[in-house]
Order: structure tokens, then sequence, then C-alpha cells
């Protein structure tokens, strides 16, 4: 068994992080590029595995190219958004339309800029597999909710008041899940199985079955903690009316405000429970050459009360603790990460792949399309 | 100097136990210690080499330092405290490296980078929007103003229940005011609305002004309304509307790239941030079009106290929600304001 290690520590990486800040604010933004690359470095190369770090590869120079057209497509779709937004919505249609495009160069830049020893890691995946799992299923499936949803509506709801209700309660606690879990898995296995260590490759083996599970106690949680919140609500109100009317303003609005942050850490926790467990169940279904198992033992309440203070510290800080939330981050990401199998690796060689830009994966950063597999 | 580490070959994932030779003229050699030597002859002789011939990893935190010969081999320090003192010997320093550990540096680009945040949110941002605000063309301006028209048509107001006449007389108190100030070639025009017992006046991106009947029957004389309409006037002269839409265009993007990451967390602090900013805009913009007014009744009136009654006027109730949560200044600031325009 072989855990994974992180060595960064807060102090070292603040300076690097305000010296990358003030360097880029000199120069314009220019430095950013130079910026990115260093702070990924930092990242990749305080990751340890059975001894070896882990390197990041990707040049600034490649880094800054994207940079200035995402920047230029970011301020374009900025412009539109404020001054014309019909226009908007067709130019998002057709971002919709070259998303998997992006998405396949992305990883196939990331994956290639990750090296461990001498060997980099490959993505290899087809654009027409990226159309069908990126575009077609989830496109499917919103076609499905939405067609069962207007066939309930207006046939079965006339028909029978009790029957719809029972239809709109399946529908949303049995498929919606089930058409998540379904884009879920295709997703997923797309990713896994075009990635390579070199000539090695990963392969998963995704049940529908099993996503679904973890999808439906989502939703489920979700509810409970909704149904939770409006319950305290209203015995909150009820109280409080029959009590005093005299701070009943400011009652209500401590009230209201009690409510937004229910609701935000509740919708927290559910997330982290679906991350965390679709996180364990994916590396416990994934193999590296058919033998060295990635494993996770990522918990729901230790993450969250990370994502938390991580939260709070930021807030509280401007900011400034940022670097700090980094690390405590990566070292716990690294603690619940384990590889059980033999690591020499004999038989591992790189592979040679053609050049590619940082174009699809500065565009995914900045439109936030966070695509990964875990 | 001699440091334990290891090496891997090109292309392979295969470690091997190695130590490097850094000799003080420059001289580099590798020797790999458990041999199993037939993967290794080709490669042993390159193995030998100088400071000038081989890729040297840059200082990082505390990372291992990489040595990556032409041939592709690479040997990776087990400790990077002697070859920081070999490289300080061969002159090669990273002057970065130093800066990241240097804690004056440090202190001084928190001090640097905060305040070059505060002053870019502070004047970078509105001073560019108003540069980027002054080349839209009209006709942007235009179709904006009859989108928000239509909008607020359906949604907020009602037709005005003023008289023609009394429409009529203030269209010609506009023209008569806006002909002495508006120097640019649009002419502000003038339409009557009513608005749910709200007494507020509005300018659209293409210079229409819209006052509703309430505002109308608050202002005590018409030297109110002037003072009304050259505020209004005044957004429209510093191009507020536009300049506001480009600023916020230009916020969302900064607030996104700075605070946005995976958590739906990042994006609600984004949008709370985003808000509050321009929340302040708001309110730098609405005294200066009270500057603009006073400025205006000054040299016309000889005096501002029109404008200083009618908001004081419009203060009917006390506002609740503290400064910074609001669009425009509270009423008692705007009037120090324009105090200090006409000290007297």
């Amino acid at each position: 068994m072989h855990q994974f290690k992180f060595h960064g520590k807060g102090k070292e990486y603040f300076g690097i992080w305000i010296v990358n800040i003030l360097l880029s604010i000199i120069t314009l933004g220019i430095y950013s590029a130079w910026a990115k690359v260093r702070t990924n470095k930092y990242f990749y190369g305080n990751t340890e595995l059975s001894g070896d770090r882990f390197d990041y590869l990707a040049q600034p120079k490649q880094i800054l190219i994207g940079r200035i057209i995402a920047v230029i497509a970011v301020s374009i779709w900025a412009a539109l958004n404020a001054f014309s937004p019909k226009i908007a919505v067709v130019v998002m249609l057709a971002f919709f339309l070259i998303y998997p495009v992006l998405v396949v160069r992305n990883l196939r830049f990331d994956m290639k800029m990750t090296k461990f020893r001498n060997v980099r890691f490959n993505f290899t995946g087809s654009y027409k597999s990226a159309y069908i799992v990126m575009l077609l299923k989830p496109l499917a499936a919103y076609i499905a909710i939405g067609v069962s949803f207007a066939v309930t509506l207006i046939y079965i709801m006339p028909f029978s008041k009790t029957l719809g209700v029972i239809f709109l309660l399946a529908m949303f606690f049995i498929a919606s899940p089930f058409l998540l879990a379904w884009v879920m898995t295709a997703m997923n296995q797309y990713i896994i199985d075009n990635t390579g260590y070199g000539n090695l490759p990963f392969a998963t083996n995704l049940k529908t079955a099993e996503i679904f599970k973890i999808s439906a106690k989502f939703i489920i949680l979700m509810t409970l903690i909704f149904v939770a919140i409006a319950v305290v609500l209203g015995l909150l109100n009820v109280s409080m009316d029959s009590i005093s009317s005299l701070s009943k303003e400011s009652g209500i609005s401590a009230t209201f405000f009690f409510a937004y942050i229910a609701m935000i850490l509740g919708m927290m926790l559910s997330q982290v429970y679906f991350t965390v467990r679709i996180r364990k169940y994916i590396l416990s279904a994934t193999k590296l050459d058919n033998q060295v198992q990635p494993i996770s033992t990522m918990a729901v309440i230790p993450y969250l009360t990370l994502l938390l203070t991580n939260l709070l510290l930021i807030v509280c800080t401007f900011g400034l603790a940022r670097p700090f939330t980094m690390i405590r981050h990566a070292n716990y990401i690294a603690s619940v990460t384990q590889v059980d199998g033999d690591l020499s690796l004999t038989n591992a060689t790189d592979q040679i792949t053609n050049e590619s830009g940082a174009i699809a994966d500065e565009l995914s950063q900045a439109f936030d399309l966070n695509i990964s597999a875990i | 100097m001699i440091i334990k580490g290891k090496a891997v070959a090109p292309a392979s994932a295969i470690t091997i136990a190695a130590e490097l030779i850094l000799n003080s003229d420059g001289g580099i050699e590798c020797v790999l210690s458990s041999v199993e030597a037939n993967i290794l002859t080709a490669a042993d002789s390159a193995l030998k080499t100088d400071i000038g011939n081989i890729t040297i990893s840059r200082a990082l935190g505390a990372i291992p330092r990489s040595f990556t010969f032409v041939n592709g081999w690479t040997f990776t320090a087990d400790d990077n405290a002697k070859i920081d003192i070999w490289l300080r010997q061969q002159n090669k320093q990273s002057w970065l490296h130093r800066l990241e550990k240097n804690s004056i540096t440090i202190i001084t680009s928190i001090l640097l980078s905060s305040l070059s945040a505060w002053y870019v949110i502070n004047s970078g941002i509105p001073a560019i929007s108003g540069v980027i605000a002054q080349s839209i063309p009209p006709v942007v301006g235009k179709h904006l103003a009859d989108y928000s028209l239509e909008y607020l048509d359906e949604h907020d107001f009602t037709p005005s229940k003023l008289s023609i006449k009394r429409q009529d007389e203030l269209t010609s108190l506009l023209s008569s005011i806006s002909s002495t100030t508006i120097t640019d070639n649009q002419k502000p025009k003038l339409l009557f609305r009513s608005l749910a017992d709200t007494a507020n006046a509005f300018t659209l991106t293409d210079g229409t002004i819209i006052l509703t009947d309430e505002l109308v029957m608050l202002a005590q004389d018409d030297r109110e309304l002037s003072a009304v309409l050259l505020h209004e006037i005044g957004h429209q002269y510093h191009n507020h509307l536009l300049k506001r839409l480009v600023e916020l265009s230009i916020l969302s993007v900064l607030a996104n790239y700075i605070v946005g990451d995976a958590t739906g967390i990042g994006d609600t602090l984004a949008s709370a941030s985003v808000l509050l900013l321009s929340l302040d805009y708001s309110q730098q913009d609405e005294l200066e079009a009270d500057k603009f007014a006073a400025n205006v009744l000054l040299s016309e009136y000889g005096s501002v106290q029109a404008l200083e009654d009618i908001l004081i006027r419009l203060e009917s109730e006390p506002l609740t929600s503290p400064t910074w949560l609001r669009s425009h200044p509270s009423i008692g600031e705007r009037v120090n304001a324009i105090n200090l325009i006409d000290p007297l």
C-alpha cells in the first residue's frame, strides 16, 4: 500500500503566491502565465508517491498565448452579456457545440503536462465519443426529464391529482438521479478509459446502478435538509408571532439570515457527500495496467469541516489566507488517497504524442469548465 | 561534492539509486549504484557533462532539484542543501527563489498588492469604464433604452395622470435648462409615468428622462423640478449608465477570476462582492450627478437651495439599511457634498 504524501508548507507557499501576485500586477498580467506554471510546479512537485515526485511540464509561453485568447473571449462574452443578451444566447449555444472539443483538448494538454518519473500521462479520447458522452447523452437526459414533466402536468394531473403527484415524486427521486447517474457513468468511463500513464492504460468498469444509488441518496439527503430547515423556520415564525410583535421585523430578518446560512450549509453538506462517495466508488473501480489500484479514504465530515474552515479563513482575511487554504486542501487530498499494487512500473515507457497548445486549457479555466474524472 | 539521489532512464519509470558528483570547475558526473548494467552501457559515458550542458530544475520551495542530461537521463537529489552551495559557487542562483523567501519582499508584496487592488477598484475600473463607455456607439444606448422602457412599462409603470398642459410646461422647462447646459448633440427627451406612490426620476441610456407623477406633486415649485432634471442630466453628461454597465462587466470577470473556484460557495462570494462594489460605484455616480446639478444651479440661479430642498423632501421615510448596502448615498451626505459647492 502506497500513501500519497504532500510536502508543501503554507508559509513557504505564501511567499511564492504573493510574489506571483505582485509580479503579475507589475507586468499587467503577463507574468500570470509564469505564475501559473510556478504554482502548478509547486503543487505537483510537492506531491509524492512511493518516494518520487510528480512534475508539471507546461511552458509559460504556451500558457500566455492560451491566456491572451481566453481573456479576449471572456471580454467579448462579458460585453455581449451587458449590451446584447440576444446575441449572447446565440454565442452560448455555439459554445455548447464546441464544448466537447474544448474538454478533449484540455484533458490532452493537462495529461501530457503531468510527469511521474520519466513517463508522462496522456489522454487519447476521440472527439466522436466526447460528443456522445458530453453533448448527446446530457441532452437526451434533459429532454427525457422535460417531456415526462410536461406529460405528467398536461395529461396525468387533470386525470388524477394523486397519480400526478406520485409521478412527479418518482421523477424527482428516481428518474432524475438515474439520468444523472447514466450521464456521469458514461462521462467518467470515457475519461478514465482513455487516460494512460505512458503505454500503460487506466481502465474502469463503472456501473450505472452504483452511481444511481449515490445520486438518489444525494437527492434524498438534500430534500431532508430542506424539509428540516422549512420545519424549523415554520416553528420559529409561529413562536415569534405569539411572543412579541415589537421586535418582529428584526426577528424576521434574523430568521431569514439563519435560513440562508442553513441553506448554504445544507447544500455544501449534500455536495460534499456526493463528491466523497463518487470519488470513493470511481477510484475503487479503476485500475492502472490491471494491477495498480487507487483507493480513496475521504470522509464526509472531515472534508466538509476543511471546506468550511477554509472558506471562513478566506473571508476573514480578505483572501490573504488563500495560499494556506490551498495547502490545507492539497494536504487533505493526499492524506486520503492511496495506491495498492506494484509501483516499480518496470514496463512503463513514455509515449510520444504530438504537440498541442494551451488554448483549450486556458479557455476552459476562464469559463470555469472544471472537467475531470474524480 | 557528492550528492545522493536517484536516477531515471529516459522515457522510463524505473528508479535507480545513484550519486551525483559535482566538481568545483562545473563538471558533473552521475554514478549509478545498483547496476543492472546491461541497460546502462550505452548511456554510461554520456552521464558525464558540465554545468553548461545540463538542465537543472529551478529552485522552488523545498522541492528536490532535478538534473536532466542531454540524452534524457534525470537525476533527482535527496537533499538540496549541498546543491545550493555548489550552485552559489557556480554563480547560478535563482533571484526569484530568493525573493519568495525574503520576508521584506513578502511584506512589501502584501502592501503593494493590497494598495494596487484598492487603487484599481477605487479609481482604475471607473476610469477605464468611463473611457470604454464613451466609445460605445449611440445605437447601443438607444437599443438598451427602448428595452428598459418596454420592460418598465410592462412591470412597474402605469400611465401618467398629469394633464397635457402640465406635461408641456415641464417639457419646455427641460428644453430651456438643457439648451444652456448640454453641449452634446443629444437632446434629452422627457416622459411621464406613474409609479405606485414612489416619487422618483429616471434616466435611460439614450438620455430619456422619466419623471413620476408622485415626484411632480412632491416638488413645491418648478425650481425644485429643475434641480431634479439637472441631476438626471448630470448622469447623462457623465455617461453614468453605460459606464456602470462596463464597470459591472469588468467586476464580474475579475471577481470570478479571483474568487471563483470549484465550490459553488466561491460563486456566491464573487457575486456578493460584485454587488457591494457596484453599489459603491453607484454612490460615487450619484454624488457626481448632484455636483453637476449644483454647479449649474449656482451659476443660473445663484443658489443650490432648490436641490437641497427636494432631496430632503424625498427622504420621506428614514432608511434602515446600512450605508454600504444602498445604491444612493444618504441625504445628509449628499446635502453636505452640495454645500461644499456653495458654502453659503
